[in-house]
């Protein structure tokens, strides 16, 4: 699959044979790629030439893209009719691509973007309740020339503002499922000349150009990898011309660039503040630079323009030994996968022996076009979520309990009396509604110690959650030094007398404390209580990220009966299971 | 002129440039389809640098007919 990312990287997307032909060799390889996205487009224009580009994105993802095109025009009957492509290919996003007539032709009639908006309205309230995909919809463009446009008071200037914000209610009514894109945005981006076709407007009602076609599967693509749970959670970041202009150990803090009214310090404390707001979203912070610690940390804290503080990063290392080692080690530290890593150095040399040697992380090197580089931050969306939960925002503060805790580890004579000491608690229930996004997201997310890697919808949890014969149960943590919230999920499957785990998962953040034990074992109890179960079944499905949970099964006294398709079968008589014990950590349910 | 629109064909097709005849057309290529001709306009254009009106979009309808249109477009870029 890295060979597959690597023949891609030089692929110029503003050359469209380019990308037609390399999609086309993509495609005989795409079966060494095992993450498959399914995009089904309900459309009432020719939207078919954004594939090859929306292909090119997802295979940059390392994703497998599978693409279908319902008829033209015929939406609702795609939607209302289960035998339709649309059910058939069930998809994880549906994309509700359509423009108003008069977006193009300046006939500027009001009652026909009324027409479309309520259709868009009802389009959306059709497909909710019956996908579980998420939905794209385009929001409608204003027209570009009105007829009589000097007025542009008038509402045939602008029909379409006031109705969008409709869309826009719907949309955050049900936040992660409607995601409404902006193709106006994209197009002021591109502009008319190279973002309209007017040609293929009127000969076949293909309005768009390439350039504007790529920036549309781009967020496409945007979304894909966020609900496969491919978005970046960590960046670590070098100092020296990377968080302020100047070298901090020539310079020193009061000739170093940052200052906010003069280029190029304006452009560092632009690039610093889209940082801090990364962090402020949730995503790790990480300093890495050949320095002086304690320079860095101090120039950081008080130097009037640094909108990156020291309590804002969750680990750094500030020596002088090389670069790719100091990441590997922050890593580690983490606990994350070097594929949710983002690297960002100014540096040439650092940046090639990074990737070099960690081919998984994400490199972005800063533009020698400074001007180009806040814009570097912001638009891959590296670090965009479908559904942000109160949890994330909270991580960075958790991340700095674990801290304390890893410290606080040192003064145990051993790590029984360590745990004693810590005082967990774990609470195991059944999932509460208001808890729907944060447990979806979870299974998007979790890909180290994840049972089976079975990725859900928020809609697909909901609806295990009606489920009589399923139970959904979520962990969440705390001990003396803090709360570490919403971090485990198991799903259960009742039939009959046999009760089978489809997802057990637990956040990274709370390894090596026992709890995945407590949790199991809370979980195994409360099934057993309510149910009659004779026997326990259990998967492990491995992924390239999982290996660590390979065992897990065994330590809760399950045997393996099996193999199907390199996932193994794990099964025990309730009679025959040797419990674990979780001992110091108490258990509240409820 | 015309190796580079047989390379932007065979890349748009997916074919062998040496598979492209005079008389080459949607009816003798399977990728030929309006999707994919609409690319290939896409492309000859970004190739040559001209720009074809709907006209020629709708009437260059074999290969042959293809480099009459691009080469006249071309021509006429020269003169200007």
């Amino acid at each position: 699959v890295s060979s597959i990312q690597e023949s891609i990287r030089g692929v110029r997307t503003d050359h469209l044979a380019s990308v037609i032909d390399a999609v086309r060799s993509l495609e005989q390889r795409a079966g060494e790629i095992s993450d498959t996205i399914r995009i089904h487009f309900l459309r009432n224009y020719t939207v078919e030439p954004l594939e090859p580009f929306l292909k090119l994105h997802l295979y940059r993802s390392g994703l497998r893209p599978v693409i279908s095109f319902g008829d033209y025009g015929a939406m609702r009957q795609e939607v209302l009719a289960v035998d339709s492509l649309l059910h058939r290919t069930r998809p994880e996003i549906i994309v509700v691509a359509t423009v108003q007539d008069s977006f193009l032709s300046p006939v500027a009639s009001v009652q026909e973007v009324d027409e479309h908006a309520v259709m868009l309205a009802g389009l959306i309230a059709d497909l909710l309740p019956r996908t579980s995909a998420t939905l794209m919809v385009n929001l409608m463009m204003p027209p570009l020339r009105s007829a009589n446009g000097i007025d542009t008071t008038s509402k045939t200037y602008d029909p379409v503002s006031a109705l969008n914000a409709v869309i826009m209610g719907a949309a955050s009514e049900a936040p992660s499922r409607v995601i409404p894109v902006d193709l106006a945005r994209l197009l002021q981006i591109v502009g008319e000349n190279d973002g309209i076709d007017y040609r293929y407007w009127y000969l076949s009602r293909s309005p768009f150009k390439p350039k504007l076609l790529d920036l549309y599967a781009r967020e496409i693509a945007k979304v894909g990898r966020a609900l496969t749970g491919r978005t970046k959670k960590c960046i670590i970041f070098d100092c020296d011309n990377t968080l302020w202009g100047g070298n901090l150990g020539d310079d020193g803090p009061a000739g170093i660039q940052l200052e906010p009214h003069a280029y190029p310090g304006c452009v560092y404390y632009e690039a610093q503040q889209i940082l801090a707001e990364f962090g402020r979203r949730g995503v790790m912070l990480a300093a890495c630079s050949k320095n002086d610690e304690r320079d860095v940390l101090a120039m950081l804290e008080n130097h009037p323009y640094s909108r990156v503080k020291p309590a804002m990063l969750s680990a750094w290392r500030i020596n002088w030994n090389d670069k790719a080692a100091n990441v590997a080690a922050l890593i580690e530290e983490l606990r994350i996968g070097a594929d949710r890593v983002v690297f960002l150095d100014d540096d040439a040399h650092e940046c090639e022996l990074v990737q070099g040697l960690l081919p998984d992380v994400r490199v972005l090197r800063v533009p020698e076009r400074l001007s180009t580089y806040p814009r570097l931050l912001v638009e891959d969306g590296l670090f965009d979520t479908v559904s942000r939960s109160q949890e994330d925002v909270r991580r960075p503060q958790m991340l700095a309990e674990d801290r304390l805790r890893s410290r606080a580890r040192a003064q145990f004579a051993d790590i029984d009396e360590y745990f004693v000491s810590l005082k967990q608690v774990a609470r195991v229930r059944r999932v509460p509604p208001e808890n729907v996004s944060r447990v979806a997201q979870l299974t998007q997310k979790t890909n180290q110690f994840n049972l089976t890697t079975r990725r859900y919808s928020e809609a697909e949890i909901c609806r295990l959650l009606d489920d009589g014969q399923v139970r959904v149960f979520e962990l969440s943590v705390s001990d003396r030094l803090g709360d570490s919230g919403l971090t485990g999920v198991c799903i259960v499957h009742i039939d009959g007398d046999t009760a089978t785990i489809d997802t057990f998962l637990l956040s990274c953040r709370i390894l090596g404390r026992r709890l995945e034990l407590a949790f199991a074992e809370t979980c195994i109890a409360a099934v057993e209580r309510e149910f009659h179960i004779r026997i326990w079944q259990a998967w492990y499905r491995p992924t390239t990220k999982n290996a660590q949970v390979a065992g897990f099964w065994e330590r809760i006294g399950f045997h393996k009966a099996g193999t199907v398709d390199r996932a193994a079968d794990y099964r025990i008589a309730v009679s025959d299971r040797q419990r674990s014990d979780y001992a110091p950590i108490h258990v509240e349910e409820g | 002129m015309e190796p580079r629109i047989k390379a932007v064909m065979a890349q748009i097709f997916g074919i062998a440039a040496g598979e492209i005849q005079d008389d080459s057309s949607p009816d003798t290529i399977a990728k030929w389809d309006s999707v994919s001709h609409m690319n290939l306009v896409i492309a000859l254009e970004a190739e040559f640098g001209v720009e074809l009106s709907e006209e020629q979009i709708s009437e260059m309808a074999t290969y042959r007919l293809i480099v009459l249109t691009i080469r006249e477009l071309v021509d006429e870029r020269v003169k200007r």
